[in-house]
This record gives structure tokens, C-alpha cells and sequence, in this order.
């Protein structure tokens, strides 16, 4: 056998065996680390990846925040600050809320304190040296220098470029018509909150984030106060306040109170007690008026009628008490004639005869009508009426005539509404009245309400009616006066403190309005001139007409009128 | 393969990388935008408060009557000037001011 045919020793086999063993562990080690290498090169992208996305991810939100800041701080109100907008009727902006800057001052940042002092002062000389010392020294971080800046003077300041200065922008309610319709918006304080009227009732009752519309018209309030100012002035009255409301659902179109205030005016404590009293929601003994709900209830009971005739040539005796008319009559009256003449002997009269029949009838009757509960009126400041703690005989008269019950002149106007609308006692509201909302109350029939309009009217149409100077010719007013004496200081009625009211409606047939207006405590003028709701309330509801037949609709009421005449309806 | 599949994924992240930075540059330039907007919307609505406010200021029925008075000197509208329907009946006017002048 040739050497090259020599089988290979074992030995041999096991080196070649142990040289490609060792090849191929190496490459296999470098595999290794290439794959461990690109391995670590992914996951890191990835890491860096995620990290980025992370930081994207909070940094959008920073942004985000970042600029939801500066937008609070400089551009957004506080929620709890903001006020819905107030509208009348036609949209017209009875109250809004205007951007207003504040100065504030970061006590940290502050440079030189002298130097501000003195350029802030040269700025804004309404604050002094003095307070500017006390307030750049506080041990505060942050001390209010001014509210309510202009915007010329907070151009100044921005101008001076001083370190820790900064301006805060918040809301301040603004009233574009001043007095006209205080009594009713009331008022906010610095904080913005109400105080009195729809402002109280907002922060208490309704959302703060759309407007508010009212029922008010800002025209006819505007003539409603117009009118009371004159006669307030003519006859040196103490005040007086008035009322426009819609018969057939409640709604108020004026309510006036003079005299007023303006809610604009920069310190609240400026505005005094007395401009702040709203007379169209205090209680008075409103006098005659509610004779036309003694008639209406001996009608409706049917203890009454337009013809019966009742003697009221003598005054009328209960124990100490003694009933007596104004203007006395010598002979009998009908009911009708007792509202016309206004004769509180009369009505005394139907009175007891409604309580002889029923007794409790006439309290249950005052019940019904609201006249014992507080107003739903939406000012919170509604005065709760006041009726007879007893209902005996001699006080139940005495409301008969409006005596010995204390009332709202809102109340009686919603009361007088429901005489004349067919008999439906819609609740007074200054908020519009989109779809009526559970049952409507029926007080009286259609045909009591019918014979009540036909009373009033003849009050003002009748030569000798007590409201004959309402009278518009054309527009069929009716109406009924009132006249009272007010409590003097002796706790005795005095005749020299009258309360004098006209409570009309227009047009008569068919009453859309109903207006009222009562002057307090006027004076006479020139001796022997009478100061009684015919001579000073009725002129002024005539003129607030003659000023509404513009605004309202009329002519299609005396169109209704023809038609009703057409259809052979008796009126 | 392994080495295929890596170069991909090497490349998917980096479009991935870039393609959201670009993103993110460009959503940071619309939020800037919308709080700008927003900045003057509500900067346009307080304005239009403002004019609103003004407008029924200078609109209140008692300046306009101090005006009227001071430069126009128009009448007020009376009731004889409201035009009544033609079909109504006369007579029932007549008797209406037959009562009003008595």
C-alpha cells in the first residue's frame, strides 16, 4: 500500500474535526454579536421612539395647558364671576357684563420701590403716595393696587414697563339704561353678585350661561316712569310706582318705583334706603280697588246683582266703628253705582250680606286670589301681604273697601287681571311665558267678568265716575280708583297721608293691559284741590296709554271689538 | 433575513421618527392658530358687548326724548293719529266721545 492510500490516523480526523468545530463557532460568535448589536439598535429606536411619543405626548399637554392659562389669565373670565347678559321684550340689553382691568402687584418682583411709587403715582394720581408705600410693603405676594382700571390708564401704566406690575381682566355689570329698570335688575356687588331684584334671583334660581330675557318693554317702562316722575313732581309726592301687565297670561310688561337708583354707580353705599324701597312690591291697604272683588264675588255668588239697590244714605255703625263715605250719597245705590261712586258704605253693605249668606266667603275668596300668600313674582324682595289676624264682622267689612288688608300693588293688578280676563288667575312673572304650565286657576265665570268689565268701564265713562279722568277717546278705558289713608306716627289713619291709585284696563271688551299707577302720599297743590286716584292716578294712567297706542298693538283690538259687535256678542 | 427584516424595521422607525416630529411641529403651529383665533373671537365678542352696551345706551328712550326736544322738536303720536279700521262702526266712536266730552 502507497503512503497516500495510508488511511488517515484517528487523530487526524479528530484535529480537521476540531479545525471546522472551531470555524464555525467563530462565525457563530460573530452572528451573535451582530444580531445582539442590530438587536440593541431596534429596541433603542424603539426606546427613542416611545420617549419621543411620551414627550410629545405631555409636551401637548403643557401646550395645551400653557395656553388655557394664558387664556384665563388674560382673556377668560372666571366662571364664577360670569353673568348672562339681561334683555327686554325686544331684545334691548338691560344689563351686561363689560371686560374691566385690574392692577395687581407681585411685591417679589419689585425692583426699586421708591422708584414705582413715584412713577405709578405720576400715572395714576387717583392712588396716593401713602397707599402705594403700604401696599408695595406688605408681606403679601400679590396686593390688588387698583380695580376698574380706564383704558387710558391702563395704557399709562403698561407704558411705565415696572417689574411685577401685572393687569388682571375680569367682568364688570353694566346697566346701559341707568334707573329706568333698577327696580327690577337690582344690582351686583365689586364680586359681582346680586344683591336685589333679577340679579339675586339669577345667582339663586337660573343657569349663568345664556341671556335672560324679560317680559319688560324698556319703551313702555320708559313711559310709565316718565308719567309717575310728573306727578310725583307736580304734586310733591314721596313716591309712587307703577305697572303694566299683560291680562291674558301674567306677563309683566313695567314696573316702576320712583324713586330709583342707578345701578352703574361705582359705590354701592351711595345708594340710599329710600331709592332702594320698590314700592310695586310693598304692601299698603290699597283702598277702593278691591271693592271691584267684593262686587265680582256677590255677582259670582249670586247674593248680588247689577240692579240691586242698597241704602247708603247713612253712614254705616258697627259698635265703635263707623263706615262712612267720601263723597256721601242721599239716596240708594245699585252695586254697580256703590263701585262707580266708590261708596264704602255700599260695599260694606254687599259685604255683609255676602257674609250673612256664606259666611268666610270673602277671606276664602282673598284666598283663592293669592291675596294671603307672598307674591310668585321673581323678585326676592316681594313683601308678604298682611290680612286681618281675625276675620271678624267689622274687619271683613273693612276689606270689603280695602282696609285692615295690606296688599302689593303686583298683586293687585294680577287680582284685577283675573276680574276682567274671563275669570283665569295667571301668576304674575317677568319671565316670558313660552307654554302655560299646569292648570290655570278659574276664579270667576265669563259672565261675572263681563259685568266687572262693564263697571269699570262705566267708572271712567260715567260723568260722575270717579276715574273719568283716565278716559281716552276711542280706546275704551275702564278702571277704578283707590284712595287710602296711610298710618301716621300717632298710629292713627291721617287723612293728609293719602295713597292714591288708578288701576285701568284698555280696552274694556276685551282687556289686553292692565295698568296701574299709585302716587304716595301726594300733596295738595293749591287749597282746596283733592289729591283721591281720580284726580292724580287717573291722569297718569291716561297719559301712559296715549304713550302706549304707539307702541301697541290697538287697532287690531278695535277691529276685535267689530267683530265682536258683528257676531251680536253683548257687552 | 434577519438582516432584511432589521433594515426595514430600522427604516420604518425613522419614518415613523420624522413623520411625527413633523406632526408634532405642525399641530403646535394649528394649537397656536386656535388660541389665537380664540384669543380674538373672544377679544371681537367683548368688543361687540361693548357696541351692543353702547348702542342701547345711546338709544335710551329718554336721551332720544332730550334730543328730540333740543334738535327736532317732533310730536308725539296721539291717539287721534292711530288710523282706525274702515268697516268700524262710527256711530260707536261718536258715542265714545259724546262720553269723553260730557
Amino acid at each position: 500500500m502507497s503512503s497516500d492510500n495510508r488511511p488517515t490516523p484517528f487523530y487526524r480526523k479528530r484535529e480537521d474535526r476540531i479545525e471546522r468545530d472551531s470555524n464555525s463557532a467563530k462565525s457563530l460568535a460573530i452572528n451573535k454579536k451582530r444580531i445582539v448589536l442590530i438587536n440593541i439598535l431596534v429596541v433603542f429606536a424603539y426606546i427613542l421612539i416611545s420617549a419621543r411619543l411620551l414627550d410629545l405626548a405631555i409636551s401637548q399637554e403643557n401646550y395645551k395647558n400653557f395656553n388655557n392659562q394664558l387664556l384665563t389669565k388674560y382673556e377668560l373670565p372666571s366662571p364664577k364671576t360670569t353673568r348672562p347678559d339681561i334683555l327686554d321684550r325686544n331684545q334691548h340689553v338691560l344689563a351686561t357684563n363689560l371686560r374691566v382691568t385690574s392692577l395687581q402687584i407681585n411685591t417679589k418682583k419689585i425692583i426699586d420701590i421708591e422708584d414705582s411709587i413715584e412713577k405709578l403715582n405720576g400715572a395714576l394720581p387717583r392712588l396716593s403716595k401713602k397707599d402705594l408705600y403700604k401696599k408695595f410693603n406688605s408681606k403679601k405676594n400679590y396686593v390688588d393696587l387698583a380695580r376698574h382700571l380706564k383704558p387710558s390708564e391702563e395704557h399709562r401704566v403698561n407704558q411705565l414697563g415696572i417689574p411685577g406690575l401685572d393687569f388682571h381682566y375680569e367682568d364688570k355689570r353694566y346697566y346701559p339704561y341707568n334707573n329706568l329698570a333698577s327696580h327690577i335688575l337690582g344690582y351686583v356687588d365689586i364680586d359681582n353678585k346680586g344683591q336685589s331684584g333679577i340679579e339675586r334671583h339669577i345667582d339663586k334660581n337660573l343657569p349663568k350661561n345664556k341671556s335672560i330675557q324679560l317680559t319688560i318693554d324698556i319703551r313702555a317702562q320708559h313711559i310709565m316712569t316718565r308719567e309717575i316722575k310728573k306727578a310725583i313732581s307736580t304734586y310733591q309726592a314721596r313716591g309712587g310706582a307703577g305697572i303694566i301687565l299683560n291680562a291674558k297670561n301674567g306677563e309683566i310688561l313695567s314696573l316702576v318705583s320712583l324713586p330709583d337708583f342707578n345701578p352703574n354707580t361705582k359705590k354701592r353705599r351711595d345708594i340710599i334706603e329710600k331709592e332702594k324701597f320698590n314700592r310695586a312690591i310693598s304692601i299698603y291697604e290699597m283702598g277702593s280697588i278691591l271693592k271691584i272683588f267684593t262686587a265680582a264675588l256677590a255677582l259670582e255668588s249670586g247674593v248680588g246683582s247689577m240692579e240691586r239697590i242698597y241704602d247708603v244714605s247713612q253712614p254705616l255703625r258697627l259698635g265703635r266703628k263707623i263706615i262712612r263715605d267720601l263723597h256721601p250719597k242721599k239716596d240708594s245705590l245699585t252695586l254697580e253705582e256703590i263701585v262707580v261712586y266708590s261708596s264704602n258704605v255700599g260695599a260694606s253693605l254687599i259685604a255683609s250680606d255676602i257674609e250673612e249668606e256664606y259666611k268666610g266667603l270673602l277671606k276664602e275668596f282673598f284666598i283663592r286670589m293669592g291675596f294671603l300668600k307672598r307674591s310668585p313674582v321673581e323678585l326676592p324682595e316681594v313683601v308678604k301681604p298682611q290680612g286681618p289676624k281675625l276675620w271678624g264682622k267689622v274687619n271683613t267689612l273693612t276689606t270689603s273697601y280695602g282696609y285692615g288688608i295690606s296688599l302689593n300693588p303686583v298683586q293687585v293688578t294680577t287680582g284685577i287681571a283675573t276680574m276682567v280676563n274671563g275669570g283665569y288667575l295667571n301668576q304674575p312673572t317677568l319671565f316670558p311665558i313660552k307654554e302655560k304650565k299646569g292648570k290655570i286657576r278659574k276664579i270667576i265665570s265669563e259672565k261675572t267678568s263681563k259685568r266687572i268689565q262693564r263697571i269699570m268701564r262705566e267708572v271712567v265713562a260715567n260723568e260722575n265716575g270717579t276715574g273719568k279722568r283716565a278716559d281716552v277717546p276711542g280706546y275704551f278705558v275702564g278702571g277704578k280708583t283707590g284712595t287710602s289713608e296711610k298710618v301716621g306716627i300717632n298710629g292713627q289713619y291721617d287723612p293728609n297721608l293719602l295713597m292714591s291709585s288708578f288701576t285701568g284696563i284698555f280696552p274694556y271688551f276685551d282687556p289686553e293691559y292692565i295698568i296701574m299707577v299709585m302716587i304716595d302720599e301726594p300733596k295738595k297743590i293749591t287749597k282746596g284741590s283733592i289729591v283721591t286716584g281720580g284726580a292724580i292716578a287717573a291722569p297718569v294712567v291716561k297719559e301712559v296709554i296715549k304713550g302706549l297706542i304707539s307702541l301697541l298693538d290697538i287697532q287690531q283690538k278695535i277691529k276685535h271689538y267689530d267683530n265682536l259687535k258683528a257676531s251680536n256678542h253683548k257687552i | 433575513m434577519a438582516r432584511n427584516v432589521t433594515i426595514i424595521l430600522l427604516f420604518v422607525s425613522f419614518i415613523v421618527m420624522t413623520s411625527t416630529h413633523s406632526l408634532k411641529g405642525e399641530v403646535q403651529i394649528l394649537e397656536r392658530n386656535i388660541s389665537n383665533l380664540d384669543k380674538r373671537i373672544l377679544k371681537k365678542q367683548g368688543s361687540i358687548k361693548a357696541l351692543k352696551a353702547e348702542w342701547n345706551h345711546l338709544n335710551s328712550p329718554d336721551r332720544l326724548e332730550k334730543l328730540n326736544r333740543q334738535y327736532l322738536n317732533l310730536t308725539r303720536i296721539l291717539p287721534g293719529s292711530v288710523h282706525i279700521e274702515k268697516n268700524f262702526s262710527f256711530a260707536d266712536i261718536f258715542r265714545e266721545k259724546k262720553i269723553a266730552q260730557k
